[in-house]
């Protein structure tokens, strides 16, 4: 059961908290990468942990694992003090690190049962589990194949495996789709989703529609410091609804960029190679009017796509948003 | 605690199966061995086969396995960093110190396997030579110990880096520096030199290959063992906390110093003497760069080793100063309760409880007994230049045991061409001088002057010359036993001088004293001995034995059956009564001969397992004895013996009732009585008589001295008369010469065997393996 905290019984106190966060700071030397940050999750809820490169999502994982220590503050996972009792917090965990763990030289069996093993599943249990995480990942072909062989979706697939060989409660996952095609993608955010269906899931991500797809909540860190952390709705409606368009014209870059800036209801064009970027206006459609304006000129629109905001523009505004609210 | 063992050994074996799956273990074990191989042929061939040691390979193998271990343990931890697995092996259940024992064990298992394909050299002397096993058994024991250190070494610079590379230049470093401390030790005097040899890697190994486990070289492997697996477990703590956060290449001059370090140790053995300048300048310069790169990074090194949750801060404080409390009390008690096990198939090198007495109690400044061993390298072309060679060696080995016991020794060996300044200070130039040197000679300077021990002589009797030498040559006083002549007694040059060897092999000297020149028995005398006169003695000879008993006297008589009235009126004074007759004992003689008695372990005072008396009277202790007088029967005969009046010879004896004395019988006794009040004690100042007094002088004869337990009864009684309580033997050190024989054929099959099939079969293996990963 989660903390029981007399002064604030609204919240936690209903559910379990299964990983916890207070005053979380860290410091590599004098660099400081993670400031002061809290949050809780609850049983079974899946968060997402949004924020760029380098904003301190992995040093606050790993500070959740036991893998590091905070320079200040502390972390629980299912109620075990990970700077005291972290050995009892690792029990209850899975964890795959952004560098996907592997050791090249092993076959996928070979690998996920010495994970089985070193996790404290006996040799019976191990092998049992080893063919069920084979199962959910979609890895039975590549059971006995070097691991040096596999490539990279499938290497990323033996991670999550091995994450989740002796079933934990709580699953950590640290950029669990970064660097592999589309369609593996997918089929991870679709085992993602499965796995979350009764465990808790803390998942890192410099992607916005990524955790989007898969996450209840979300906790948005930028330089170290939370900025945002709310269900996906109510994020959505914090953000201002302007969208973006993306275009390729073929003609010439400055002249469609003053064309496409005259129109109503564009407010900015940017243009970087091959794609004009425009900003538009919460609530137009300007679609049209673009297209009959470029067909006017005798330039023809090769593709035209509506993008969501960027994710360093959300936190443009976040920030924003956050000190003119403080 | 189950659930330790079992993840160490889920750990090690997963380890074991890498360094199995790569081709990386087999080539650095192929490379091992060629050299090792080498080592080990050469060292033979040059000593021309008269020797069956695996000294060739020890001396190489004991370097080989710094490099060995180093290169072996740089993927432990280090590669799972660069990998990223280290991230997940953390965040596992398993406890830190569970995985470094477990990699550990790992390289261990791999260092065994090792040494078990070494194996095949031992196999090789068995087959063509009559090797003693003792000191191969125990040289695997030190090489296991000094290589767990190794590897332990390897551990901990695998977990401070990332960098394999980083990991082998600074295990090497650690491996080179530990050994340097023995050299820098041999230029420091006194404490700080001797506590700097105590620290060293390289100074405990020999005692292993020469058969000898000591105590002290046990607890000092396995203390760097554990304290470098230690130090490894808080490194990863350390790494937990960013403590070491390398910034830019903060550590790259130390590591430069490390490896300066490794190389002047490399240098150390490839040219030992030609370089010493060169390699210490290397040392100071490698050392130099060590001290400039903690000042430069002080601050640096100071936080991360002691700011609280440090490498060694308050937060960690607890468990270290556990670890290194218990870990130097550990080598408190052993430095000074240490015992050597002796291997050797004779024991060869366990100095007899007198030397060591000898050597505990030897007065003297630190290094004031200067001992040279002069040697001369075998030569194939000089007759028997090879067992001398290894006589000195022996010399030397044992010398060096020598040396544990005492610091006042200062042994050292020289090459006599490259030193001819030594040999003129040692040896002179007389015409012996060349001599001297090719049968290898060991010279003893101390206060009282200089002795020579030469090669012939340390062959025989290594332990008596050297010691004999160290009480000479230091002025120490020296037990004398004294035999009396001039009655036809059996003489030390003649029938007893088996028995003179066994006092000069127990150190005392032996001197002759003839009676009738003499008014009063020296009073150096540590013992008299009277033993088996075959001419009348005279009264005043008696009398000036009886007044030097009198004086707390040390006396032993030997009397045989029916000695004349004099010697039966002196006993009886000491409450002991010789009459008539001859001893036979039918339930327990050395047939065919009854009146040989034979007492076992039951019926003697020492509980000897058996000794035997050739013709014995009875030595009869009187019934009351005043207070104070101890008379205690030396050995006696079974109930069925009895003492014969009748002369023997005819016919067979036979027991008259009522006339023969019936067993048991004392065959000797001692006595041992206090001074009366009114003695004058003169110049002997003792406070208490001794006399030993046996009914036969045969036993302890050159015919019978070796025989059963005779000559431990012999010399145990002269120790008693000298105040000694235990027993005592003959312990004899002869060198065993042995070699191998060997026709061409063999001889060619025996180097390139050793040399070549090994090393080629695990390449091959290596070939196989990276084959297969491709
Ligand atoms: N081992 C390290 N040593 C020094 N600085 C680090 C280390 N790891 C991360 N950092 C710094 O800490 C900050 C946060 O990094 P990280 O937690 O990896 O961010 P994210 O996972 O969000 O990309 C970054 O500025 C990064 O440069
Ligand atoms: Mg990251």
């Amino acid at each position: 059961m989660g903390p029981f905290d007399p002064l604030n019984p609204s919240l936690a106190t209903f559910r379990c908290s299964m990983i916890r966060v207070e005053d979380l700071t860290c410091y590599y030397g004098e660099r400081l990468a993670v400031d002061n940050i809290a949050f809780n999750i609850e049983k079974g809820e899946i968060v997402g942990f949004l924020g760029p490169n380098g904003a301190g999502k992995s040093s606050t994982m790993r500070m959740v694992t036991g893998f590091l220590m905070p320079t200040r503050g502390k972390a629980w996972v299912a109620d075990h003090d990970m700077t005291r009792d972290s050995r009892e917090g690792r029990r209850h965990l899975g964890y795959l690190p952004e560098i996907v763990p592997l050791y090249y030289d092993m076959t996928t069996r070979a690998y996920l049962q010495y994970a089985g093993r070193l996790r404290g599943l006996d040799k019976a249990t191990t092998a049992r589990r080893v063919d069920e995480v084979v199962e959910i990942c979609a890895l039975q072909e590549y059971r006995d194949v070097l691991l040096a062989k596999l490539s990279k979706g499938f290497r990323q697939r033996v991670g999550l495996a091995q994450s989740i060989i002796h079933d934990p409660e709580v699953l950590i996952l640290d950029e669990p789709t970064i660097g592999i095609d589309p369609i593996q993608v997918a089929q991870t955010r679709q085992l993602i989703k499965h796995l979350g269906e009764n465990r808790t899931i803390l998942l890192s991500s410099h992607i916005l529609p990524e955790v989007s797809m898969v996450c209840e909540r979300v906790i948005i860190i930028h330089q170290g410091r939370i900025v945002a952390q709310d269900s996906i709705e109510n994020l959505s409606s914090l953000v201002t609804g302007d969208e973006q368009l993306r275009l390729r014209v073929r003609g010439p870059a400055n002249e469609v960029s003053g064309v496409l800036g005259a129109i109503a209801g564009v407010s900015e064009v940017t243009y970087q190679e091959p794609f004009h970027t425009l900003r538009v206006e919460a609530g137009k459609e300007p679609q049209g009017e673009i297209t009959s304006a470029l067909v006017a000129k005798g330039w023809s629109l090769l593709s035209m796509e509506t993008v969501g905001m960027s994710l360093e523009q959300i936190f443009l505004q976040l920030t924003g948003a956050g000190e003119g609210a403080s | 605690m189950r659930e330790a063992l079992r993840n160490t050994g889920i750990v090690a074996r997963k380890e074991l199966l890498t360094y199995l799956g790569s081709p990386m273990a087999y080539i650095v074990t192929a490379v091992f061995l060629a050299l090792s191989g080498f080592f080990f042929v050469s060292f033979l061939a040059a000593n021309s086969y008269a020797d069956t040691s695996i000294a060739g390979f020890l001396g190489a193998a004991q370097v080989l396995i710094l490099l060995f271990a180093a290169i072996l343990t740089m993927r432990l931890v280090a590669e799972e960093k660069k990998l990223g697995t280290w991230e997940f092996v953390l965040t596992t259940p398993v406890r830190d110190g569970e995985i470094i024992v477990g990699k550990f064990l790992g390289s261990l298992a791999v260092l065994c396997g090792m040494l078990v394909l070494t194996l095949y050299y031992a196999l090789l002397l068995v087959l063509f030579g009559d090797p003693d096993i003792g000191p191969m058994a125990t040289s695997y024991v030190g090489l296991l110990l000094i290589g767990s250190a190794c590897l332990a070494v390897g551990a901990f610079a695998s977990t401070v880096t990332s960098n394999q590379i980083v990991s082998v230049v600074l295990a090497g470093g650690i491996l080179a520096a530990l050994w340097l401390l023995g050299l820098v030790a041999d230029l420091l005097p006194g404490g700080v030199g001797r506590v700097l040899t105590r620290l060293s890697l390289g100074g405990y190994f020999d005692a292993f290959s020469r058969g000898i486990i000591d105590t002290q070289a046990v607890v000092y492997y396995l203390t760097v063992t554990i304290l470098f697996l230690y130090g490894a477990v808080r490194a990863i703590d350390a790494g937990r906390w960013r403590l070491a956060q390398s910034q830019g290449r903060s550590g790259s001059l130390a590591l430069i110093g490390l490896a300066t370090l490794f190389v002047a140790w490399v240098l150390d053995f490839v040219l030992p003497i030609a370089s010493a300048i060169v390699t210490w300048a290397i040392v100071a310069i490698g050392a130099g760069l060590i001290v400039a790169n903690a000042a430069l990074e002080f601050r640096r090194v100071r936080g991360a080793l002691t700011s609280s949750r440090g490498l060694f801060g308050i937060g960690t404080g607890v468990s270290l100063s556990l670890v290194v409390g218990v870990l130097l009390l550990a080598n408190l008690i052993s430095t000074t309760v240490f015992h050597r096990f002796d291997f050797t198939g004779l024991d060869q090198f366990t100095l007899t409880s007198q030397t060591q007495e000898v050597l505990r109690e030897l007065e003297g400044d630190a290094g004031a007994l200067k001992v040279v061993s002069f040697y001369s390298d075998a030569n194939p072309n000089i007759e028997g230049s090879a067992e001398a060679f290894a006589v000195n060696d022996f010399g030397f080995s044992l010398l060096e045991e020598y040396a544990r016991y005492t610091d006042v020794l200062d042994i050292r060996r020289e090459d006599p061409e490259l030193r001819p300044d030594l040999i003129r200070e040692y040896l002179g130039q007389s015409p012996l001088t060349q001599l001297a040197v090719q049968i290898g000679v060991v010279v003893f300077r101390g206060s009282e002057g200089q002795l020579w021990v030469l090669g012939p002589q340390i062959q025989a009797e290594a332990e008596n010359a050297f010691t004999s030498a160290i009480l000479q040559t230091t002025g120490t006083r020296q037990r004398i036993v004294y035999f009396v002549t001039g009655h036809g007694e059996p003489s030390t040059g003649g029938d007893y001088s088996a028995a003179r060897e066994g006092l000069r092999d127990n150190l005392f000297q032996v001197g002759e004293l003839d009676l009738r020149r003499l008014d009063e028995i020296p009073d150096n005398a540590s013992a008299v001995v009277l033993a088996g006169p075959q001419l009348p003695v005279s009264e005043r000879e008696i009398a000036l034995l009886d007044r030097y008993l009198r004086q707390g006297g040390r006396l032993m008589l030997l009397v045989n059956p029916n000695p004349q009235q004099e010697l039966r009126d002196l006993v009886a004074s000491w409450w002991l009564a010789i009459e008539d007759g001859i001893v036979v004992d039918p339930p327990s003689h050395v047939t065919p001969n009854i009146d040989v008695p034979l007492v076992d372990a039951r019926r003697n005072q020492f509980g000897l397992s058996e000794a035997y008396f050739p013709g014995a009277t009875v030595i009869g202790p009187q019934e009351d004895t005043p207070e104070g007088v101890r008379v205690l029967p030396i050995a006696w005969t079974t109930p069925g013996g009895w003492q014969e009046k009748q002369p023997i010879g005819r016919s067979d004896p036979s027991f008259d009732d009522g006339v023969d004395p019936v067993g048991p019988l004392a065959l000797g006794a001692t006595v041992e009585a206090p001074v009366a009040a009114d003695v004058d004690e003169g110049e002997h100042a003792s406070p208490t008589t001794r006399l030993a007094v046996m009914g036969d002088s045969d036993f302890a004869s050159n015919q019978h001295f070796r025989n059963g337990n005779n000559s431990e009864l012999f010399l145990t009684l002269i120790n008693w008369l000298g105040e000694g309580d235990e027993v005592i033997s003959v312990d004899r050190k002869v060198v065993p010469l042995r070699r191998l024989v060997l026709g061409p054929e063999e001889s060619r099959f025996l180097n390139l065997s050793s040399v070549g099939l090994l090393p080629l079969a695990l390449l091959l293996i290596a070939g196989w393996v990276w084959w297969r990963r491709r």
